[in-house]
């Protein structure tokens, strides 16, 4: 970016260190209450971010001839500066005996997005959005990705023992993940129980999942029959979206959805604006599991309902608005296993999703249909679809190249099994609903290898994250999970100082055949894409942390 | 001063255990354990020197202050009678383990303060009932890596073996559930001390039921699950571990990660395995001394000899932290150091397997089969570690019980205390629900 903004990073470096050197010794505070059983703890963990583009927009990612809503954030940064952010995660338990409360925040403030200009030309383009000229961020932008405070979780939560049984409850805004996926949730019964933060995912390649996902506000409880048997289930009174990357940022795919899109341009030349939103349901997302044990082996058995959380972008043909789409009533059934197979746990999922939207991320829909809904009367296809996951996490003891070493590593597939609903458009002017470009099965895989050094330095430990993701095969008519052909690649340096500073630098590299998403191919009608539309957003990031 | 007592010897071929179950002793050595023998197998009578005195009971009460259910200091009337540190080593060589050796050259601020040796150890009435039984009844099977028809007590008090007296180790005197806090600190090479993590942890001894029998019994010998307190970033971490005398499948671990929300079954938790609990410091089977299976080594009964070997270090386990520290070790001035008989035997890697440390030699205490010290030698043959173990009396189980572990990286200059007690109230509690030892247990707990 320009130069005011460099030296801004400078000043926010050094305030961000003086910040947490100046802070006190204690670590997390803990509440002497003079009664042990009520324990009460605040921590709070300070972090500061930076990120730097490393390679300036790519006309074919950005600016197609075809797709003209792919630029907004690609061109608003050149190389440099992407995020320049602090970022306050506060979190509060308290525990009486088998009861307790937590509420938890995060806050944060990125300089980047609070500034009045960015590198988008002024001039020349077609507006990205309506309301806010070119060249700067919509005031929803500036807000989410700038300047935000909000509560995560907040919630209650009691046991009691019934003999041998004991019965948990939990209530309030909490995570809930069922099934044995890893990286690649979105593909799994993980998906059913809630949404994620993808800003977060993508702008602190440290955070951990806690940070990432999205609590809602649900009731569940388990119920611990044995040590081989146990029930669990939930009730959600949310319903809550992925968080896309607002438009206009860094990493937003899309000019038109995240926080601040309010324009499509259509290939007429004519702009399409947003109407309201398709939202999911505040009640009826419900799930349960059984877990059970036999021999050395971990099983569980899913079912849910949920809405989805990844919207489809509608261009309604009839009034000239476009419109995000969240299906309603997407159910799943799944199984899964855990074990340790030599030194490795293995464990594998699988499930069958009924009703599910056949409009991969990175598709656009257009709709003749002015009753269209996201429930029975659909603009996208829907169909019935084959999730499986398999992952493993091994833990390597020292040699001649490290210390310590662990990989994480996950493969996940789909698979198309039946169209049970697939709205047909205007030959030679609509396209059908379902793209003719996917293909039955989808592969992919993801994996992080990290070896440690312990002292390699007195009190200093290293890590060296290394991370690949891989679109093995196929395109997808449910998830693509990773472009086809294409991927990341991430090698990072995390450092611990004295158990109690955190500081990691990661360089991250994308792959495979650059395209936006999505684009209008003129030979096949469709607009889904499954090329790779971060192919010139690689990026460097810089992050200290320290929890008080 | 050379005056190793070696009581049993036998050659290394009588201790390659064979595929089939090894017998147990007959009725008429068994009837030992009432006579020359205490009834946990130790030799009853003291040293010819007189300083080893003969066992009286043990320690069944004590008096004074206490951190939890354990008492402070059991003997504060004792003062000690010997200071050995790097310039009168040389005086006392036969009495010192290598590793303590190594420490008191390597540093010469460090120092043994020797104290009157006191028989502590001790067990319930119904222990002893067991280990009675045990003598004629409990025999290993699996090549050593397993045992069968073993409950409540010592499986071999009088051990035969170097893979009996490792059975006696793991399945040595606990009571049927304790719960404690506890805090692993890493002291790197240039003296700074650091927290690497706070717990809280709950074990469990299936193994000591009152109410059960060699005939009921899982196999499962302990449950343990422990939660993390700090760093504020591992915060809600647990992880759950069920050990059992299962030859094929001795380890079951679950782990919930906080950072996923999710809780998965954990690989390798044992052996060689870095510690991530204590940041690497250590390997996990350095815990608490040692824990785990033993099919890593083959195990071999080198003798008995009397060791001045850290004992009774109640008072080292209930200091403040901040004194419970030297530089580079435990605080010499808190460390009580007391001459008892110990097994000796040694770990050299069983072939096809695989270990850091391809070979080891542990001294066990006579009286309670808790590990006292263990030295662990790199595939030079080169010592490169040592252990560290101050077993405490708690007299109310009654027993000689073992947490804490110091392990020294001699090569590295580090120093991982594990499991310290300090500033933590350790307590015996009623049983738990075995439920509770669970992966879905913990999920269903777990607030962060």
């Amino acid at each position: 970016m320009n130069r005011p903004l460099e030296r801004a990073t400078r000043v926010s470096l050094v305030t961000a260190a003086i910040l947490l050197a100046l802070a006190p010794p204690a670590r997390a505070v803990n509440f002497d209450t003079g009664d042990s059983d009520l324990k009460l703890r605040w921590d709070n963990t300070l972090k500061y971010g930076a990120a730097w583009r490393l390679k300036e927009a790519d006309a074919s990612v950005a600016t197609p001839a075809t797709q003209p809503n792919v630029d907004a954030g690609d061109m608003a940064f050149g190389k440099g500066l992407i995020n320049n952010r602090v970022d306050l995660l506060s979190e509060f338990d308290a525990r009486y005996q088998a009861f307790g409360a937590r509420v938890s925040g995060a806050a944060w403030y990125d300089h980047v997005y609070r500034q009045d200009h960015n590198d988008y030309p002024a001039a020349g383009h077609p507006p990205n959005a309506l309301g806010t000229p070119n060249g700067q961020f919509t005031p929803a932008t500036r807000k989410l990705m700038g300047r935000k405070a909000e509560f995560s979780d907040a919630f209650v939560y009691g046991g009691v023992d019934l003999g041998n049984r004991k019965l948990t409850v939990r209530a309030g805004r909490h995570t809930l993940l069922f099934g044995e996926t890893l990286f690649l949730g979105a593909n799994g019964i993980a998906y059913a129980q809630g949404p994620v933060d993808l800003i977060k995912a993508y702008s602190q390649p440290t955070a951990q999942f806690k940070e990432i996902a999205l609590p809602v506000n649900q009731v569940s409880t388990t119920l611990q029959v044995s040590p081989a048997l146990s029930f669990s289930g939930y009730y959600q009174l949310e319903w809550r979206s992925l968080r896309l990357p607002a438009t206009g940022s860094y990493f937003s795919p899309a000019d038109f959805v995240g926080d601040g899109a309010d324009v499509l341009l259509l290939p007429t030349g004519a702009a399409a604006p947003r109407s309201a939103d398709r939202k999911g349901r505040k009640g009826g997302q419900f799930g349960a599991q059984v877990r059970f044990k036999a021999g050395d082996v971990d099983y569980g058995l899913y079912a849910a309902q949920f809405d989805e959380k990844a919207p489809v972008p509608v261009v309604d043909g009839t009034t000239g608005t476009y419109a995000l789409y969240y299906q309603r009533k997407v159910k799943t059934f799944g199984a899964s296993l855990s074990t340790v197979v030599g030194e490795t746990n293995v464990a594998a999922e699988a499930s069958i999703r009924r009703g599910t939207p056949l409009a991969p991320l990175g598709d656009l829909i257009i709709t003749v249909n002015p009753s269209a809904d996201n429930d029975g009367n659909t603009p996208y296809a829907l169909g019935n679809t084959f999730h499986a996951n398999l992952s493993a996490i091994s833990v390597f003891a020292a040699n001649g190249l490290w210390d310590g070493a662990s990989l994480v590593a996950e493969t996940a597939y789909n698979r198309l099994l039946k169209v049970t609903r697939a709205p047909t458009g205007i030959p030679g002017a609509v396209p059908d609903a379902l793209n003719t470009t996917h293909s039955r099965d989808h592969l992919a895989a993801r994996l992080v290898f990290q070896p440690e050094y312990f002292q390699v330095l007195p009190s200093l430990d290293l890590q060296v994250p290394i991370g690949l993701g891989v679109g093995i095969y196929g395109r997808s008519a449910v998830f693509q999970l990773v472009p086809e052909k294409g991927g990341d690649l991430s090698i990072g340096l995390n450092v611990e100082y004295q158990k109690l500073w955190k500081a990691g630098l990661q360089y991250t590299h994308y792959y495979g055949r650059g395209g936006p998403a999505p684009s209008l191919d003129p030979a096949t009608s469709t607009n889904a894409s499954y090329r790779q539309y971060y192919k010139d957003r690689d990026f460097l990031s810089l992050s200290v942390q320290r929890t008080f | 001063m050379q005056r190793k007592t070696f009581l049993l010897g036998f050659t290394a071929a009588a201790l390659l255990a064979t595929g089939a179950a090894q017998a147990a002793v007959s009725a008429d050595e068994a009837a030992q354990l009432k006579t020359t023998l205490t009834p946990l197998g130790a030799e009853r009578a003291g040293n010819k020197d007189g300083t080893i005195p003969a066992w009286d009971g043990g320690l069944k009460a004590a008096a004074g202050a206490r951190m939890g259910d354990l008492p402070v200091n059991p003997y504060p009337a004792d003062k000690p009678t010997l200071k050995i540190d790097a310039k009168n080593l040389a005086q006392h060589t036969a009495r010192l383990s290598e590793g303590t050796q190594a420490l008191l050259k390597k540093y010469p601020d460090f120092y043994v303060n020797v104290y009157p040796t006191r028989r502590s150890a001790a067990a319930p009435a119904y222990v002893y009932d067991n280990t009675l039984k045990n003598a004629t009844r409990c025999k290993t099977k699996d090549a050593g890596m397993s045992v069968e028809g073993c409950f409540g007590g010592v499986p071999f008090p009088i051990p035969k073996d170097g893979t009996e007296v490792m059975w006696n180790y793991l399945l040595r005197v606990e009571p049927e559930s304790a719960n404690y806090g506890f805090r692993n600190l890493v002291i790197s090479a240039d003296g700074v001390r650091a927290l690497a993590t706070r717990n809280d942890i709950w074990w469990q001894y299936p193994y000591f039921y009152k109410d059960g029998s060699a005939e009921t019994w899982s196999g499962e010998y302990f449950l343990e699950r422990f939660n993390a307190t700090e760093p504020p970033y591992k915060a809600g971490e647990s992880l759950v571990i069920r050990d059992s005398i299962d030859a094929k499948n001795p380890r079951q671990a679950w782990q919930y990660l906080v950072g996923q929300r999710r809780v998965r079954r954990a690989p390798t938790v044992g052996y060689d395995t870095p510690d991530f609990v204590a940041s690497g410091a250590n390997y996990f089977d350095e815990v608490q001394g040692f824990l785990g299976h033993l099919d890593r080594y083959t195990w071999k009964l080198v003798g008995k000899q009397e060791l001045l070997i850290p004992y009774n270090s109640n008072v080292l386990v209930t200091s403040k932290v901040d004194e419970a520290f030297g530089k580079h070790f435990l605080n010499p001035e808190k460390m009580r150091w007391e001459l008892h008989r110990v097994w000796v035997v040694e770990a050299t890697l069983a072939p096809g397997k695989r270990h850091a440390v391809p070979k080891r030699r542990f001294y066990l205490d006579e009286d309670s089969w808790t590990l006292a010290l263990m030295d662990g030698y790199d595939a030079e043959g080169k010592l490169w570690r040592t252990s560290q173990v101050p077993s405490f009396a708690m007299p109310s189980v009654p027993a000689v019980l073992q947490k804490p572990a110091a392990v020294f990286n001699l090569q590295a200059g580090t120093l991982s205390a594990v499991q310290m007690l300090n500033d933590e109230p350790f307590k015996v509690t009623p049983r738990k629900a075995e439920s509770f030892f669970t992966g879905d247990a913990v999920a269903a707990d777990a607030a962060r």
